[in-house]
């Protein structure tokens, strides 16, 4: 569904191009849910951009559907990080059928299917709310929403959990994975936390050093639950792989 | 952005709470204290009804000037300039800050222009105005959309640098055109800039035009409000002049009703400007 072969990423500075990945090559299936981890600076959120369309490669090529010219559009649909990513000026429910009416959908049929994937997220109760009345949580619910009714090739989601508290975090973790599952949705998520690529992915992608590589690509399908011994042992495995010293979590 | 309220506890004990009256009735009843002043100072001090009028005259003065047409027509009149003269100010708010949105010589020319026309007060420009144009509307509306257009632009151009960048990363996403971006992204982004411009503008216009107007004088038959003053004053019909002043008060707050209305359906309610 997506292939990266030899990507290249950077920026241009005043004078200089900083890169910020060296080489990346991998592939995401179509259904399969891959995480890409990496510490502040590893360019996995550039990753996500390239993805979405927003930067070119500065070599190597990225396809998704077996397509090579990616400008951005709704086949990659984003959830970024910040809150401010809903439209003020909409409701609820206009910010989540405002995208289908833009890709062509009827009236009537982009509010139905919105109400439908509102209530996917648990918003019901909130479709005349405007953003600004909204908690953190229920803005990225809303955002989640915005994106999944999209249907995309792939869901692109850069840290969307990483401005919440740590129980929203939690509940919205699992309640994403329930979600994707029943949907079915092809996932490239990226996040600098172990747990929560352990508990969305089924393949996590290690990205190490500025600029970057892929160190290891691990299959975390079978780890279980976060107090089963595979899982620790997994969490250990990939602190040593994103080279964290200490007792300090990532997470928090 | 979210509304912040902070408790303030209501000072207890005291007999008669002002504050708990409703706000149009509070207003009410200033206004009537201060009409109440005004009639005793003219009642008590008895002045020379050739310098001041009591607010009985004037409103007598105020009630046959909208009956007999005379206040209606000039008031139109002013308001018509001002519309088309702000309406201009804003065509040409538009284009430069456009221009200036599109490249960096905009940008430059749009920053020289405001930091040397905006500091002058609207009614500078006018024996100039007068000059080029003659004492007709065109010299009028040059100094209006002199007086309306940096402001706007000014604002636009703020509005349209500070839109949020995730937005707008979220329009492409999503699949918006080029021209959709602007309209349905960027342009409801820019609005509380565009709301504030409007008003500034407003403001200057209206002092900008009646200023003019006293000074133009003799525009006969189509003279607008501040004619209406300077002839009223010339005919020593001081009733009628303060009923002159009393329609542009009036018309000041309904204006200020009027965009707060605006405000509150758009950018308040979508919290994009915090309420009081």
């Amino acid at each position: 569904m997506l292939s990266m072969d030899g990507v290249r990423l950077g920026y241009w500075g005043r004078r200089h191009f900083h890169l910020a990945v060296e080489e990346a090559t991998f592939a995401v299936a179509a259904r399969e849910r891959v995480i890409v981890i990496g510490q502040s600076g590893s360019g996995k959120s550039t990753l996500l951009k390239a993805v979405a369309g927003f930067l070119p490669p500065a070599g190597g090529t990225i396809a998704v559907a077996g397509r090579r010219s990616l400008a951005p559009g709704p086949d990659r649909a984003v959830v970024f990080q910040e809150f401010d990513q809903l439209f003020p000026w909409r409701n609820v429910l206009e910010n989540v059928a405002y995208p289908l009416r833009v890709n062509g959908w009827r009236r009537k049929a982009a509010s139905a299917r919105a109400r439908e994937y509102i209530e996917l997220t648990g918003l019901s109760h909130a479709v005349d709310k405007y953003p600004h009345e909204l908690s953190g949580g229920m803005k990225q619910r809303v955002a989640i929403a915005r994106a999944l009714a999209l249907e995309p090739v792939i869901l692109l989601m850069d840290e969307p959990f990483g401005s919440l508290d740590a129980i929203t975090r939690a509940r919205l973790q699992r309640e994403l994975r329930a979600i994707l599952e029943r949907t079915e949705t092809t996932l490239f998520f990226v996040t600098h936390s172990i747990d929560e690529a352990l508990i969305l992915g089924e393949r996590v992608v290690v990205l190490h050093g500025v600029p970057s590589t892929v160190r290891e690509i691990v299959d975390v399908r079978e780890v279980g639950e976060p107090d089963s011994p595979r899982y620790a042992e997994m969490r250990i495995h990939l602190r040593e792989l994103l080279a964290i010293e200490g007792d300090d979590d990532v997470d928090h | 952005m979210s509304t912040t309220s902070i408790a303030v506890p209501r000072p207890r004990g005291s007999r008669f709470a002002w504050g708990r009256l409703p706000a149009p009735l509070r207003y009410g009843l200033i206004v009537a204290a201060l009409i109440g002043i005004w009639q005793a100072y003219w009642v008590i001090k008895d002045p020379s009804p050739l310098l001041f009028a009591g607010p009985r005259e004037v409103a007598e003065a105020f009630w046959d000037g909208w009956r007999e047409g005379n206040l209606a027509r000039t008031t139109w009149t002013t308001l018509k300039i001002l519309a088309i003269g702000i309406g201009i100010g804003a065509l040409v708010a538009l284009i430069l800050t456009a221009f200036a949105a599109l490249s960096q010589v905009g940008e430059d020319l749009l920053t020289i222009l405001v930091s040397i026309l905006n500091p002058l007060p609207g009614v500078a420009i006018l024996p100039l105005a007068m000059l080029w144009f003659g004492l007709n509307t065109n010299a009028l509306l040059f100094v209006i959309a002199n007086a309306a257009a940096w402001p706007i632009a000014i604002n636009l151009n703020t509005g349209f640098k500070t839109v949020n960048p995730t937005i707008v990363a979220v329009g492409r996403n999503i699949g918006l055109s080029s021209r959709r971006l602007i309209t349905d992204v960027l342009a409801p982004a820019a609005l509380p800039h565009a709301i504030s411009g409007l008003k500034t503008a407003w403001a200057f216009g209206w002092r900008t035009i009646i200023a003019a107007e006293l000074v133009f004088g003799v525009a006969g038959a189509d003279g607008g409000l501040g004619t209406h003053i300077n002839n009223a004053k010339l005919f020593l019909n001081i009733p009628q002049v303060f009923a002159g002043l009393v329609t542009i008060a009036l018309l000041g707050m309904a204006f200020e009703f009027v965009f707060g209305v605006l405000e509150r359906r758009t950018i308040v309610r979508w919290g994009m400007k915090t309420s009081r």
